[in-house]
């Protein structure tokens, strides 16, 4: 792929996703797109690009997507923030509200928004007339038909307490298979973030968890999902984002509360 | 047909029934490519006085990011209101390519405020000329504090020898405590080069 190309192709899919890649990233970019150009049959880069510009059907832009994207992920990453989530955010949701309503956008195979079914399920369990639900979205379709199977590695569950591995997950061979109570609060769905009508379609929120998925953009993707995100937030609604982002350097509209456990951003 | 969906859109970033619908004309604005989508945008900047609308509204600019874009926030440096300012040194540095040939002006603009804020434009930006042009300001513009600006910028951004002799030489320009305090610090900073 000529630098060109490159250039011509990370354009593309940043209009298409947000996501972009810079330079260093080229490699990256060509040993998954050169996948693509052998899977489809074409035998240089320019005739599959002609082709996947003119795909009507947007399989084949999903398909590139799949590939593209980092699904790193595992359940109970960043404890501190879920112990805020658990101990401080939902008790204060729950004295207002009867119906509670958290969305994890950018949730890959599931790991994130299983992990808050559990925590949802250990805090709300005997609180009578407290229904909850769990929207999980990702961009690319391959890692939500895997959400939903719910099987994961050893590897995916080490971080899990063994009280709630034994609670909310059943054997399989190597592999540990997420229950069905648990499974059928979250909702698995494909949405793009960069996708104004979807997105608008997405409200009354109360908490929602977008971590180590705006890494991936550049500044002004993430001013536009984070009003996206403003939008689909009831009044005072919180959101998370990973560790190491920020939610002050993309936008000073959300408030930063302080609590005991954690940073969050509130709207 | 475009005209008439901008107007409308417009009309709705003014005053739409709920603050969700103007953050949305906003942001559905900066999908149209075209100078009066920008001219709307711009105009209510000005007077804007929610802050997430006018957060909605500098995400478009930034979207539609041409020079035209460039060319209208160059004028928001010469606000009085210090957010509008802003806004306009974060869109210019956002936008990156298009905005540097109004930025190449704005560092001569006769007031020395808005020359500050070109400079901190440029240093914020990600645009390879930016080291030259901050050179250029270090070695011609005879206004210290915006020398000053050039030099913190350059302090980080240079990676060249030339840079910091630029900084060394322009030591002797102005012999005000701050700015030779300004130029020390530079230096320490690019003692590796
Ligand atoms: C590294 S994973 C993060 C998973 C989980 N939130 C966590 O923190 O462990 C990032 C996910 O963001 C998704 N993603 C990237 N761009 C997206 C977009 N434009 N819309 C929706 N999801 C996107 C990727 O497909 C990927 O699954």
């Amino acid at each position: 792929m000529t630098a060109e190309e490159f250039i011509k192709l990370r354009d593309f899919i940043y209009r298409k996703t947000g996501i972009y890649f810079e330079e260093r990233k080229k490699y990256y970019v060509e040993s998954r797109v050169e996948d693509r150009i052998k899977a489809t049959g074409h035998d240089n880069f320019r005739s599959y690009f002609t082709w996947l510009r003119f795909d009507v059907t947007g399989k084949e832009l999903q398909e590139l997507i799949n590939a593209l994207t980092v699904n790193e992920t595992y359940f109970f990453r960043e404890y501190y923030q879920l112990k805020c989530f658990a101990e401080e955010i939902l008790p204060e949701i729950v004295e207002k509200k009867s119906s509670i309503r958290v969305w994890s956008a950018g949730c890959s195979t599931g790991e994130e928004p299983y992990t808050l079914a559990i925590i949802m399920e250990e805090m709300l369990e005997g609180i009578s007339g407290v229904t909850w639900e769990v929207h999980a979205t990702d961009i690319n379709t391959e890692v939500i038909e895997k959400a939903e199977v719910g099987l994961y590695s050893q590897r995916s569950v080490r971080l899990v307490p063994e009280e709630y591995k034994m609670r909310y997950f059943v054997a399989k061979g190597e592999f540990y298979e997420i229950v069905p109570e648990v499974k059928k609060k979250v909702k698995f769905y494909q949405l793009n973030l960069m996708d104004a009508t979807a997105m608008r379609k997405m409200s009354g929120f109360d908490v929602i968890f977008c971590r180590n998925v705006l890494i991936y953009f550049d500044d002004a993707s993430r001013r536009q999902v984070a009003l996206y995100f403003y939008e689909a937030l009831t009044e005072g609604g919180y959101i998370f984002l990973g560790h190491s982002e920020s939610m002050s350097r993309i936008t000073p509209i959300f408030k930063l509360r302080r609590f005991k456990n954690a940073f969050v951003y509130q709207k | 047909m475009l005209e008439v969906k901008i107007s409308e859109l417009a009309e709705q970033m003014k005053s739409g029934k709920s603050k969700n619908e103007r953050i949305q004309a906003a942001l559905d604005l900066g999908s149209i490519k075209a100078k009066e989508a920008v001219d709307v945008l711009v105009e209510q900047l000005l007077v804007e006085e929610d802050e997430v609308v006018r957060e909605a509204i500098v995400t478009s600019l930034i979207k539609i990011g041409d020079e035209y874009v460039a060319n209208r926030a160059a004028g928001l440096l010469e606000s009085e209101d210090a957010y509008v300012r802003n806004a306009g040194v974060e869109i210019l540095s956002i936008i990156g390519e298009p905005a540097i040939e109004i930025l190449q002006k704005m560092i001569n603009h006769p007031d020395r405020d808005v020359r500050i804020l070109a400079v901190n434009a440029l240093g914020e930006s990600h645009i390879r000329e930016t080291i030259r042009y901050l050179r250029r300001v270090i070695m011609e513009d005879d206004d210290e504090n915006v020398v000053a600006s050039a030099i913190e910028y350059l302090s980080e951004l240079g990676f060249e020898k030339e840079d910091k002799e630029v900084v060394m030489k322009a030591a002797k320009r102005f012999s005000s405590p701050f700015f030779q305090y300004t130029v020390k610090s530079a230096i320490e900073k690019m003692a590796d080069l």
